[in-house]
């Protein structure tokens, strides 16, 4: 579905991407873990063309048979249009719209006005918080309130394949758990996801397969259980001895 | 948040006609220098709330409405001066141009449309720069305009400007242009379109990742205040029947953003009422300055008051909100009927 092929990228001064290959099956969950600074945050944002890599093709086919597009000569709207939904890192709601008007502005460019107010209400039957407080502006839900919004609003444009920036980032246990919960039924309904992670130990969990970014470069690649019982992974990324 | 839509176009329809009321009882029983004051207000109406649209709505943060009045000005006043005054006057004038004999609104459209495509070259180079970055390009554009209105002297007649302009400008164009003004930019304000941009405002990274069309956003705005704002200088040039090159200054520029940042980035409400108080307010003052002989103290108060403002309420008075004025001011009706 998505294929990077030794995709550099250069941020300001620094080489962020170094040749970065990976791949995406249809109907996985994948994670991408490494540490801060790795360039899990600018390998998203150059797959959703916020970015633009310096060489590398990123080729995408929304659905199997479909024809592979290179995104890197696309721009981020009509990467949109093609099926890529990203969640940026840090829970970015729009504050001062409500809750509905957030999820509808995820839906910017679909024309068909029926079916995105029917979504609006799958979104809201799917999070229930999001219909009770749907009158809300949206900074004054909670983090995990607003973590939901988030991944709502980015189903709205009916993505293929959805790119998730860290939504554990500065919640509660629980809250994770209950994300990655939402994740898992959102890949049932068939949206592939790419997962970027700091949570290693929960993305390798919930990943069928994971890669591991070190300084730019994928290092390791294997099964997300094949990973967790790896003891460099152990000892880098989970807090093992 | 805000008033609910379908609630708005029959108090807005109310509103206009009670306010065409007061506009037909002011133009039959004050003297002409009252009138000339409320056209300024009504003037300063159709500024803010125009420049609200790519301050407010948008966030972009914009000095250049002088610089579209200007355009909108020349255009409207050389297109509307009789050919026979233009042979006098602009000698050198292109001759398509000296032929021309426009009557009022559709010179004042033309000023508009000028003003807008001018924004709309300048938008994309220029709308590539963030806060005071746009700030500063954008005050340059006043400079550059005006540097041109200098010296294009077959055009404009240089620095002398364009004096003796048919004084076609009154209270029922002003109240109709400024009905247009609030009528659009609700409209706008309250779509999907509207919402997009305050999404633009609020969260530009998250807007883009959504899909939305940041940069043809940002020029959209960008030219709907500057076609507005073209407008509003063709009103002005044929109120006080003259237009020179430094007829709108930054000073001006100074003075709308002023009202937009007190009135609330993105509020109409806001920029309608504090466009309406600091006028009133600058006029009152200015016997008090002659009488003291304290020249630029109105200044300095507008400014101490913009301080007070930004640090007790650093969004402006409402914010982004419209609040419900007209049912504020009923509610002692109402609760008496209750009673």
């Amino acid at each position: 579905m998505l294929r990077l092929e030794d995709v550099h990228v250069r941020r300001g001064g620094t080489h962020a991407l170094r040749g970065v290959s990976l791949e995406i099956e249809e109907g996985e969950i994948v994670a991408l873990i490494g540490a801060n600074g790795a360039g899990k945050t600018t390998t998203l944002a150059t797959i959703s063309g916020l970015l633009r890599p310096q060489s590398g093709r990123i080729l995408f086919a929304p659905g199997r048979g479909e024809p592979e597009r290179d995104l890197t000569k696309m721009r981020a709207e009509d990467i949109v249009a093609a099926g890529i939904s990203h969640c940026p890192e840090g829970r970015q709601v729009f504050a001062n719209l409500s809750v509905t008007e957030n999820l509808r502005i995820g839906a910017y460019l679909r024309n068909d006005k029926a079916a995105i107010e029917k979504d609006v209400a799958d979104i809201q039957a799917q999070f229930p918080i999001l219909r009770s407080r749907a009158q809300l502006p949206g900074d004054r839900l909670s983090g995990g309130e607003q973590m939901m919004l988030v991944i709502g609003r980015a189903l709205m444009s009916k993505p293929r394949l959805l790119l998730l920036d860290e939504p554990s980032l500065g919640l509660a246990p629980q809250l994770v758990e209950q994300i990655f919960d939402i994740l898992a039924e959102i890949r049932r309904q068939g949206v592939t996801v790419l997962l970027v992670e700091q949570n290693a130990s929960m993305a390798l969990e919930l990943g069928d397969r994971a890669y591991v970014l070190e300084a730019g470069s994928l290092v390791l690649h294997g099964s997300g259980r094949e990973l967790a019982g790896n003891p460099d992974i152990q000892r880098a990324y989970l807090g093992g001895a | 948040m805000s008033a609910p839509r379908n609630t708005f176009l029959p108090r807005f329809a109310i509103a206009a006609l009670v306010g065409a009321a007061l506009v037909a009882l002011a133009d039959a029983n004050l003297n002409p220098y009252l009138l000339s004051i409320i056209q300024f207000i009504g003037l300063n109406i159709i500024l803010a709330v125009s420049l609200n649209v790519t301050n407010g709505f948008i966030g972009l943060f914009s000095l250049g409405h002088p610089a579209f009045m200007t355009v909108g000005g020349y255009v409207a006043a050389i297109l509307v001066i009789p050919p026979e005054r233009k042979a006098a006057l602009l000698p050198d004038l292109p001759a398509f141009l000296a032929a021309q004999e426009w009557s009022f609104l559709p010179a004042l459209i033309a000023g508009g449309s000028v003003a807008a495509l001018v924004a709309l070259i300048v938008g994309f180079p220029v709308l590539r720069l963030r806060g005071h970055y746009l700030a500063v390009a954008t005050l340059g554009l006043i400079f550059i305009v005006q540097s041109f209105a200098v010296n294009l002297r077959g055009v404009t007649r240089g620095a002398l400007g364009l004096s003796g302009l048919p004084e076609l400008t009154n209270l029922w164009w002003v109240y109709l242009f400024c009905l247009v003004t609030i009528y659009v930019c609700w409209q706008l304000k309250h779509s999907s379109l509207g919402r997009t941009m305050l999404a633009i405002r609020e969260n530009e990274l998250a807007a883009s990742c959504l899909g939305v069309k940041v940069a043809r956003m940002r020029i959209l705005s960008f030219v709907l205040g500057a076609f507005l704002a073209g407008i509003a200088g063709g009103l002005w040039v044929h109120l006080v029947t003259l237009i020179s090159p430094s007829s709108f200054s930054f000073i001006l520029a100074f003075e709308i953003v002023v009202m937009v940042v007190l009135g609330g980035t993105g509020s109409i409400t806001g920029a309608v009422l504090v466009a309406v108080v600091l006028s009133v307010l600058t006029q009152l003052l200015r016997p008090v300055e002659e009488a003291a002989n304290l020249f630029g103290a109105s200044q300095m108060i507008v400014a101490f008051v913009v301080l007070v403002v930004l640090i007790t309420r650093p969004k402006g008075l409402f914010g982004t909100a419209e609040p419900d004025l007209v049912g504020w001011l009923l509610r002692p009706f109402r609760k008496s009927k209750a009673a």
